[in-house]
């Protein structure tokens, strides 16, 4: 008697047949199958297919060298920058988790997938690429990858600072026809507009992932290039707000068990509009005692067109994450026409308590100018990665030099 | 026939991408209830779970030609993860997914009154599960889940409960002993 099962089986079977049936040449085939998706296996689907078109759109690719992690002055390292993503440990899984998340490409091409990576310095970093055979990459158009064509692997370690956030953030990224974003574990689904219709969707993850792909207008490139722009908030406080000219309409929250809802476009079959704050999180500065002695000093030698202010200090406390940062900054206090010459430099490192950090700035010497650099050593929290201590800041030290003739 | 049954769910996958038809058919009798349960857990509609089943194992084909994946011993959270993406892409189009068997040509297959009463009769297991899940304490059901329905490995498990391999012994060794103290005072 036939079934389900003995029905559907043997269907199954005679695709294997079609797909790995074909005699192959052992050495040679496993090389192959690293660069390029099986052309055997393609043909033998492909005389099998109905829907050839559909087929050809994300099948006829191959698979090229991955992403690199972005190398230069800013590398970051396990305790300075951004981190790097924290690798799988023998007790640990790894914190770089392929979300379950698959949004049709608009052109018909392989599906849109996203990744959300946690580094060593404590931030979350969000990566938007292609899926293919469970893999998350780039695809090699548009003036990437010299326009080869193929599928490049994104791996965790090629994380873009410019989509890392702190961990108690909401943050959005919008670009042309594509809308991603990181909304906070209270998160449960989003709304959006497409084409004048309502669309609903789960948020994926535990920090409340979303990632939504249109179809483009004609001039703008898949990339999208330097036209994304990203949105930081601490709490919903200002997400409505923000939400305007995004492509999300609403957001729904879980607060303690009760579902709220946010954003411009109310949806009148939804929960109650979000009467406190969600997402807030704790952001703290670690105290620094009054009576803390910094032990800092300078030596300030003269350059060719300037200064070189060679600082160092003893920490007074630890900073473990890129949330918060210690700074240091001068400015020259003399003359009108002098003065506004001032520079900072945020110290994007781990550093414990009790640690002599040294410092390296210059400063530019403005021909006739004479005056006081009056600078301070500081410590805050930062906004984005990188952006250096910019508020709850809490000075720490504080130093001054003569310029000019006295 | 008797020495193939007997493999690891990775080395039946590796043995399909050496053409051995067998191999995957071993597989699909294998696992399908599992994946069965899992999409009926989540759609609680047997002809639905059914259909996105039959898609989750054409997903699985191919994607053994796109990238094989390295699977040393069971292959259950794999085809789960297929599962779930298939659930997700058939909730966002309103319709269940059929891509891959258009892709691979394959043919609707007809589900019967037969068909949708072993599915029922699966729901009824899966409901046993959910009262297992009410007589045990949550770390010892979520233990004994994880080594006796999805048949994963102490190491792996005790990775997923952040817990040392011998916790997740003792809490197995603890829940079944608990289910026979019930067993045994329902006598």
């Amino acid at each position: 008697m036939s079934d389900f099962h003995s029905d559907y089986e043997r269907q199954l079977l005679l695709s294997v047949d079609a797909l790995f049936g074909a005699p192959q040449a052992a050495g040679a085939s496993q090389v192959w199958r690293d660069r390029r998706l099986p052309l055997l296996a393609a043909i033998a689907i492909g005389m099998l297919l109905l829907a050839a078109a559909a087929f050809a759109a994300d099948r006829i690719i191959g698979v090229g060298t991955p992403v690199r992690p972005t190398h230069g002055p800013e590398r970051s390292t396990r305790s300075t920058g951004i981190g790097i993503a924290v690798p799988a440990g023998k007790h640990r899984p790894s914190k770089a988790s392929l979300l379950s998340i698959s949004f049709p490409d608009p052109a018909g091409g392989l599906p849109w997938g996203m990744r959300v990576v946690t580094t060593t310095r404590g931030l979350l970093c969000v990566q938007v690429g292609r899926l293919l055979g469970g893999r998350l990459g780039v695809l090699g158009q548009e003036g990437r990858f010299h326009d080869d064509g193929l599928f490049h692997e994104l791996p965790p370690s090629a994380v873009d600072q410019s989509t890392c956030t702190q961990p108690e953030d909401i943050a959005l990224y919008n670009g042309p026809g594509l809308a991603f974003g990181l909304l906070g574990p209270q998160a449960r689904s989003v709304y959006y507009r497409a084409s004048n219709r309502l669309y609903k969707m789960a948020t994926s993850g535990s920090d409340g992932a979303y990632l939504i792909v249109l179809p483009r207008p004609p001039s703008v490139t898949a990339t999208g290039g330097g036209q994304l722009r990203a949105r930081v908030l601490t709490s919903t406080e200002s997400l409505s707000a923000a939400l305007a000219g995004h492509l999300l309409s609403t957001v729904i929250f879980d607060v303690g068990g009760r579902r709220c809802q946010t954003g411009p476009e109310r949806q009148t079959d939804g929960p109650p509009i979000c009467a406190e704050p969600v997402g807030a999180g704790a952001h703290v500065v670690p105290l620094v005692s009054g009576k803390a002695h910094l032990h800092l000093s300078l030596t300030v030698e003269k350059t060719a067109t300037g200064y070189e202010l060679r600082l160092a200090f003893t920490a007074p406390v630890t900073v473990s994450n890129a949330s918060t940062a210690y700074g240091a900054e001068y400015a020259l206090h003399g003359p009108r026409a002098c003065e506004g010459g001032g520079e900072g430099m945020p110290i994007e490192r781990d550093v414990k308590r009790g640690q002599r950090v040294h410092v390296t700035m210059s400063a530019p010497r403005k021909p006739g100018c004479r005056g006081v650099v009056r600078g301070r050593i500081f410590l805050g929290r930062q906004t984005s990665p990188l952006t250096g201590p910019s508020y709850d800041e809490r000075t720490v030290g504080r130093f001054s030099f003569w310029v000019g003739p006295k | 026939m008797g020495r193939i049954d007997e493999l690891s769910d990775g080395q039946l996958l590796e043995r399909t991408c050496r053409g051995e038809r067998e191999a995957f058919g071993v597989l699909y009798a294998r696992r399908r209830e599992l994946v069965l349960a899992f999409l009926l857990k989540r759609t609680r509609d047997p002809e639905v779970a059914l259909d996105l089943m039959a898609e989750t194992f054409a997903l699985a084909l191919l994607a053994l030609t796109d990238s094989p994946p390295k699977i040393v011993g069971s292959a259950a959270p794999w085809l789960l993860t297929i599962a779930r993406n298939a659930l997700i892409d058939s909730y966002r189009r309103g319709r269940v997914e059929s891509a891959a068997r258009k892709r691979l040509a394959l043919e609707p297959v007809a589900i019967g009154d037969d068909d949708v009463e072993r599915v029922l009769q699966l729901d009824a297991e899966t409901d046993m599960l959910l009262g297992l899940a009410e007589e045990l304490p949550a770390d010892q059901f979520d233990a004994l889940r994880a080594r006796v329905i999805d048949e994963r490995g102490y190491e792996e498990i005790a990775l997923g409960l952040e817990c040392s391999s011998a916790v997740v012994r003792k809490r197995v060794s603890r829940a079944i002993s608990t289910l026979r103290r019930a067993r045994q005072a329902n006598l």
